[in-house]
Order: structure tokens, then sequence, then C-alpha cells
């Protein structure tokens, strides 16, 4: 069954055999700590932990939780969140010794990675390391923007910068009309102010399934989105589930033929991986960041008491 | 009738066909005759003031039915160059920045770019008669390109079928050749991703301006079907390409080639660099004439609310409501309007006694409307009952940014069909008017900005400079709120000057303070003029609320304004403390810290 939801509290034995390296990183939020503290350390060979160098002065102490945690058998990953390059070298660097082309068992803690960082990392294992036994988990936060109202809930705001996710270029051609697929978050002006950005000709907006308590799509914006920029298309994936995600973004993508197709994961991180796996199998789509203006450092999100195992298929080489 | 159309929804020029473009275009040459006549330019404005429409209506096809004429007989042929966010400023080119072959790669990249929009303008907007002579010398141009392609590196066996075929047959084979080289380029970077691959080269040929592309426009310009003045490519959103990209377009723009290839550039004011790959510098005369958008519509009242009115007619035409006019469409609070109107004629009765205006009409133009709002604050606390809605407020707001009127206007709409059971909307209610824009103001002021500031969120940026740009935003939103309090304050006073919209410095205000604005200037909050300074030895700058924040802070949007000179200790202050500050102008009057000037609407 993919994906696989499990109690964090049975996730350390539903993680069956050794685990040679873990991986996860750090960050603002104490979920950073969940999987971590589910897994039994003496099972793990060897931890990577990335976080990113230009925010350590907003991670508190849970690098050094994590890194004690484990004792001495962590190698720390610096990344950068303003340089992709930097984030591929180290993740590539770190798995080149620790993983290399043996048949290792990787845990990958998804859940505190920059979007860009997982897409980053995720086709690093996918291209460099394709003999590695891969799984992904996800710690669920219990609530997001805890005790906010529910419709002054965020995570993020604005759109610094726009940017291609390296190893995702797509193949855009200048003759062609571009179609902008955005998988929604929490905040729809952040998918508007996209839309602004790259004036597409044809508009996809993703919204993850009506689970109790979400908010209607057309409260989140969509009307507005219509109103003003014409006639969008609107769908809907399960936010867990990647294969579900790709499946439903390649019924999108063969709606509009012939076009330029660009891929704004904005929602789960499960459904950034659905995205990733789009482009992986159609080399033709791109992958695009929007980097926030400002995170809700302060009051992320609570962290909740189950998780999601994730394996992904393997996709064909890229052409 | 739930599927009207609206006629005010915000369409990708580049989407727009000819017919339809014509019907929508209201022509700005006059003002922007630089961009539309030979030679090297640059046409500088935010988002969604109407660059990409003025460069729409160059390309061929609307202007061979605007000229009623065929493709020979046009003055230009121009190619729009549409750089969109990511296509070719893509994250993978980084892995050359540090090698020897980066700008030739980029420099081929754009130019696969340009040639690729100029085969397609060819192809599906030139309207190239389909005869003998063309079929042959079509054929003809695209073998000496493949020639040109071989001279530059291309070695790979591959046959155009461009023999007897119509132009357009062989213009869309060249394309799909430029696109496989544009493509071959991705393919390359892809590969240099992540390292740990195997080493790769690349193989594919290096095309420049002067050896490649310029050299193929001049052999298009000759063919007989081709206009006999200058190609222009109209590079639309250049601030989208990387910083290599940017100074190879700006060594293009070093070249004296304008006479037969002009080059046309649209940026949103975020410009990277004007440096060339030499690291010579570009300017302006010298290499290209400049034009900002927002400089002319700001200075000008009447030549921006007749462009609004043009648009809004025309876009109203086009949705089938031909015979509405834009004030009958969005028309004003008739009672508030009436009551303003007894102020007016109260103040003309009074001049005679207690006038200040030359005319009667001056008091009339100059204080009604403030002292209905201040009205209105005194007796309730419904300073916000205050209407915005009609045709004019509605344009004043937009701040001469036609995207500012469009979008708002686009929602009112929206609303008014969703709430209206009638057939066919022929005006928005004065209700949903002032709703919307009040909202659109509160938005800018609260969940685009205030929000920023709630706790102690901290901007993305490096470390080191995090605190200093948090710190730097606050103050810009202190700054905000100063200003808006104190033109509220003016605007309900006594005060000779009440209609305020702007700051100068009676000093020199420092670097902090500049920063300020500048970066408030930056999130379009303001925008920035001249005046002469108050020695009357020089000019200094001039600092522009936007007023899209009129209907927050209760200000009147309308007409003449004035402005205020503060020294920068005063302002300071102010910034420290913005309740403080408020607090003291309101017992004391705004003449204790500001001196009042007046000047023309938008300054």
């Amino acid at each position: 069954m993919n994906p696989l939801k499990v109690p964090l509290s049975d996730l350390n034995a539903e993680l069956d055999g050794d685990i040679d390296v873990f991986l996860c990183s750090v960050s603002f939020e104490d979920r950073c700590r969940s999987v971590a503290d589910s897994i039994d350390p003496c099972r793990v060979g060897h931890v990577l932990i990335a976080e990113n160098e230009n925010h350590i002065d907003l991670h508190g102490d849970n690098a050094g939780y994590l890194q004690g945690r484990f004792s001495s058998r962590f190698d720390p990953v610096m990344l950068d969140t303003s340089k992709p390059l930097k984030t591929a070298d180290s993740l590539e660097a770190a798995l080149r010794k620790w993983v290399g082309d043996k048949h290792k068992r990787v845990v990958v803690d998804i859940t505190t990675f920059t979007r860009e960082a997982l897409l980053i990392l995720f086709r690093l294992l996918h291209d460099r390391f394709p003999q590695a036994d891969v799984r992904y988990v996800y710690a669920r936060a219990a609530e997001f923007d805890p005790g906010a109202p529910k419709e002054e809930k965020w995570l993020s705001k604005g759109v610094e910068e726009v940017r291609s996710v390296l190893g995702y270029p797509g193949e855009l051609l200048p003759s062609r009309r571009l179609h902008l697929i955005v998988l929604v978050g929490l905040e729809h002006e952040r998918a508007t102010e996209l839309i602004r950005a790259y004036e597409p000709s044809m508009i996809s907006l993703g919204y993850a399934q009506q689970a109790e308590g979400d908010l209607d799509p057309d409260k989140l914006g969509f009307n507005r989105v219509s109103a003003v920029f014409g006639a969008a298309d609107r769908f809907t994936f399960e936010r867990h589930d990647p294969l579900h995600v790709k499946a439903v973004i390649e019924e999108r993508v063969a709606s509009h033929k012939d076009s330029n197709v660009v891929i704004a994961p904005m929602n789960t991180k499960a459904s950034t991986l659905g995205a990733a796996l789009v482009a992986m199998d159609n080399p033709e789509v791109q992958l695009c960041y929007a980097q926030a203006s400002v995170y809700n450092y302060r009051n992320y999100s609570k962290p909740g008491d189950h998780a999601y195992v994730l394996r992904l298929p393997n996709v064909p080489p890229v052409r | 009738m739930k599927d009207a159309i609206n006629p005010f929804t915000v369409r990708t020029p580049e989407d727009i066909e000819a017919c339809d473009a014509l019907k929508l275009w209201v022509d700005v040459f006059t003002d922007f005759y630089k961009i539309r006549d030979p030679g090297h330019s640059m046409l500088n404005g935010p988002r969604g003031c109407g660059k990409s429409m003025m460069f729409r209506f160059l390309q061929a096809d609307c202007q061979c039915l605007h000229r009623r004429c065929g493709l020979r007989d046009l003055p230009f042929f121009s190619v729009l160059v549409s750089i969109k966010n990511t296509d070719l400023n893509l994250t993978d080119l980084q892995r050359l920045a540090e090698e020897h072959g980066n700008a030739i790669l980029n420099e081929h990249f754009l130019v696969m770019y340009v040639a690729s929009r100029t085969f397609l303008e060819l192809s599906s907007r030139a309207s190239i008669p389909d005869t003998e002579d063309n079929r042959r010398a079509s054929a003809s141009f695209a073998q000496r390109f493949v020639d040109q392609l071989r001279v530059s590196g291309w070695k790979e066996d591959v046959s155009l079928s461009v023999a007897d075929v119509s132009p357009v047959e062989v213009f869309s084979a060249l394309r799909r050749l430029c696109d496989s080289l544009y493509n071959r380029v991705i393919a390359y970077v892809r590969q240099l991703a992540y390292p740990g691959g195997s080493p790769v080269s690349y193989e594919g040929p290096l095309c420049g301006y002067l050896d490649f592309l310029y050299p193929v426009l001049e052999d298009l310009r000759g063919l007989p079907f081709m206009p006999r003045g200058p190609i222009y490519l109209l590079v639309d959103d250049a601030d989208y390409l990387n910083l290599i990209q940017t100074k190879v377009l700006n060594s293009w723009l070093s070249t004296r080639t304008s006479a037969s290839v002009s080059i046309k550039v649209s940026t949103q004011l975020k410009y990277k660099i004007l440096l060339t790959v030499s690291g010579m510098r570009v300017s302006s005369p010298h290499d290209y004439s400049e034009v900002n958008i927002t400089d002319i519509y700001t200075s000008s009242r009447s030549k921006y609310i007749r462009m609004v009115e043009e648009i809004v007619r025309k876009r109203l035409a086009m949705a089938g409501l031909r015979r509405i006019a834009p004030r009958d469409f969005f028309p004003v609070d008739e009672e508030q309007e009436r009551q303003i109107e007894e102020i007016k004629q109260q103040l003309i009765r009074d001049w005679e006694s207690s006038g200040r205006g030359y005319r009667p009409s001056d008091d009339a133009l100059r204080y009604a409307r403030p002292t209905f709002i201040a009205r209105l604050k005194g007796t309730s606390k419904s300073g916000s009952t205050y209407s915005y809605a009609g045709f004019e407020q509605l344009v004043h707001i937009s701040s001469g940014l036609i995207r500012f009127f469009l979008e708002p206007a686009a929602l009112m709409f929206s609303e008014e069909l969703a709430q209206s059971d009638r057939k066919r909307i022929t005006s928005i209610r004065p209700g949903t008017q002032d709703r919307v824009i009040r909202e659109e103001a509160a938005k800018l002021m609260l969940t685009e900005f205030d929000n920023i500031f709630r706790d102690e969120e901290k901007e993305i940026d490096d470390k080191s400079k995090r605190s200093t740009l948090y710190e730097q935003k606050r103050k810009l939103h202190a700054l905000l709120t100063v200003l808006g309090g104190v033109f509220h304050a003016k605007l309900i006073s006594q005060d000779a000057e009440r209609r305020v919209f702007s700051l100068a410095f009676s000093d020199v205000p420092g670097q902090d303070l500049e920063d300020l604005f500048n970066l408030g200037i930056r999130y379009g909050y303001f925008d920035r003029s001249t005046i002469g300074n108050k020695d009357g030895t020089g000019r200094t700058s001039l600092y522009i609320l936007t007023r899209r924040l009129a209907p927050f802070f209760f200000l009147d949007p309308c007409g003449f304004a004035g402005y205020l000179f503060v020294t920068s200790a005063r302002l300071r202050e102010a910034i420290a403390d913005p309740g403080k500050f408020l607090r003291a102008i309101k017992q004391g009057g705004v003449d204790d810290a500001f001196e009042e000037r007046q000047m023309r609407l938008f300054e």
C-alpha cells in the first residue's frame, strides 16, 4: 500500500530491517524531531543531518538535539535555501560517501526539507544512487499555524523569487504557449502572485482533496483568479499520495498538448514528490520553486502523532 | 445569466487575436513614440502598466490590420521575444557561471530563442503571400540560414525539405530547427545539474549576435515580401534574463545596428545590470532611448484618465456593452455627491467673505470633498462611510497603473454577477465598488504587509542581512502609518491645502531614510519624482504615497494635491513612535511638523 499511514509509535517497527543511512533536515519546526525520535538509534548505521546554513539562527537547539540523539554517527550536511547548487553538491558528496553504488537501505525524513531541497535530493537519489533502497517518511502536523482561526492560517507569504528547480529544467520551447500548473497551498495569494509573474496562457490550479476542516477552494481564492485572469481549470489531488498526484497532473498536461508546462508544487511534500515524478517521466515539463518572502517561523506547526511511509517507483532515465 | 463575459479580465496580450487587439488598443504612441520609431530603446514600467500590449500592437498582424496594408508595405517588422520567468533563466545554467564558455553558450541560447521567435512570427503572424517568387526566396533564405549555422559549428546531416513549399512551411521548418538547437543547450546543462555524472561536453553550434543573428536578420529584410524598414526585436520582460544573458543583451544594444535591427527592451524596473559582456556600460541616450511609463502617466492627470476611459469603453464594447459610458458603468454614490455639491455651493456663496482661492470655483474644487469627509469623521466614527465609488475615483486610486484599475474592476464585475439576478450587468453598484476597492486597500496594507511584521517573522535572506532588512520593513510600516495619518489629519483640517499625498525633505535625508523610501518604492507603496528644493538652488526627490492606500487611510484620491516638506530629524522621530507622533499632530496640527506646498495632481 502506498502511502502507508502509521502511528509514530509504530514507525520503528514498520521500517523493518537495518537502516544503513538515515537522512533528515534540521528546521525551525519541532516536527524535525518527530521521525528521529521514533526510530531506535541503534538500528541506524549512519545519519546525515542536513541544515540550511543561512538559517541556522532560526533552528534553536534542534540541530544539537538531532546530533545528540545519534551520538557520533552523523555527518552534518550544510545546505543553503538561496543556493541550490550548494544544496545539490553537499547532498551529493554526503550520499557518495555513505551510500555510493551499494545497495544501501536509506530512510529519508522528508518532513522539513524545503520543497526545492527535497526535489533535488529525490532526483539525486534516483539518478546518481539507483542501487539504494529508499523509503521516504513524512511526519504529519497535528495543526498548521496552531491556534489561528481557520481562515487566517498561514505558513508563508509572498514570492521573493521564482526559479526553475535544479535538475528539472524542462524543455520549454520558445515558440510555445505556457501552461502553468500550481498545486495550491494554504495561501492562495502566493499562487496568484505566480500567475502574475508568469502570465501563462493556460492556468490549472490543483487543490488538495477536501478533508474535514479544510477550506473551500472558492474561499481560498479560486474565484478571484477566475475573475481576474479568466477561465482557469481546477482539479483536485490526494495530498499524501504522490502517484495519485502524478496521475492527475499528467491528465492536466495532456489536456493542453503542444504547450510549455511549468509545475509549481506549493502543497504537501508528498504532492511535491508527485510533481517530481511527472517531470522525471516527462522531461519536457519544468518544475519551479517559488521562494517565499517570509515564513511563519514563530508558529508554523504543531507535531502530530502519525507519519506516512512512501516507496516510490523508478522512472526511466532522462532522455 | 451567470456566464456573462467579464470585460475586465486580464488577458495575456500575446494570446489576443489581432482583430481583438485592435479593438482593445488605445493609441499611446504619441507619448511613447520612441518605442514605435526606429532605434534601440528601453521601456520601463511596473508589471501591468501596458508594456506588453504596446508590443502586441507592433506585431505584423496588428500593424497590417491597423494600417490596412500588406506585410511588404509596413514600415517595420516586429518580432515579439517574450521572456517568461524561467524560460531562459534556468537554474542549471548557474553551473557554467565560473566556466570559460559561460557568455558564449548563454549568447547562443538567447540567439536561438530569438531566431525561433522570429520564425514563429513569420510563420504565424506575417501573412506572407504564397507566390512562386516568395516560395523561391524563402527556400533560398533557408539554405543560406543552414549554411550560416554550419559556419557556426552545426554538424548534423539534416536536410530541410523546403523546396517548393509555402513560405509558412519554410519558416515553420526553420522554427522547429531553432527549437531543437535551443533544446540541445538544455539537454547539455541538464547533465551538468548534479555532480558525480560522466563528463559531458557541448557539441552543438555556437551562434552570436554579430556573427549570426544580425546577418540572418539582414538577409531576411532583403526578401521580396518583407517590409523595407528595420526589424524590431521586442524583448518583453527582460528582467527575467539571468545576469550573463542581460550582459549579452546589453552588448547587442551597444552595437550600431539600429537602422536595420532595432532592439526594444521592456523591463519591470528590475533589470539586472547595464554592463556589457566586456564590462562597458550602456547608457541612454547614447546607446538607446529610455521611456519610463509611470513618469508620463503620473505627471499628467488628463492623459491617464483619458487612457483608462478609452480602455474601459473598448472593453465594455467588446463585452457587448457598446452604448454604456465608463462613468455610467461605474456610477458615483449619488447621495454623497449631492451632499458634496451642497457644500460646493455653500463655499461659492461664502467666497466673498471667507474665500481663500482666486475664484469661488477654486474653493469649491479644493475644499468641498475634504469638508465632506471631515464632517463624516466629526459626527461619528463613520469616516469609513465615505464612498470611493465612481469611475474617476477608481482611476485616481489606480495610481497611474492600469492593472490596478482592471483587477479590482474584474472582481467588482464578478461580485456583481454573483449577487445579481439581472440578466445583463450594465453597471456596478456603488456599494460593490466601494467594498471591493476598500478590501484591496486593506489587503495592500494588512494582508500583504502588516502580517509580515506579526510576531517575530523574519525575512528570508542572507543571515547577516536579515535583521537589518526586517528592521527596515518595520520602519517602512511605521513610515506608511505616519504618512497616512498625517495626510488624513491634513485632509480634515482647516488648512489652506488639505489634499496631500507627497513628501520631500527640506534637508539632506541621509542613507537610512533614502533606503527606507527605496524599499517602499520596491514594494509599490511610493513613487518617486523630483521637485525644486526649498532653497531654489536645485532639485530634490519627492516621494508620492500610492493612492491605492487612500481608502485605507480615508484620504481623498481625487484632484490636485500638495506636498509637505519635512526635516529628516522630524521624520526619524515620527517613525520611531508613530502613535505618539500622530497624537501630537492631532493636538497641534500638521504644520508644527511639516511645511506644505501645493503642486499638480499626481505631482
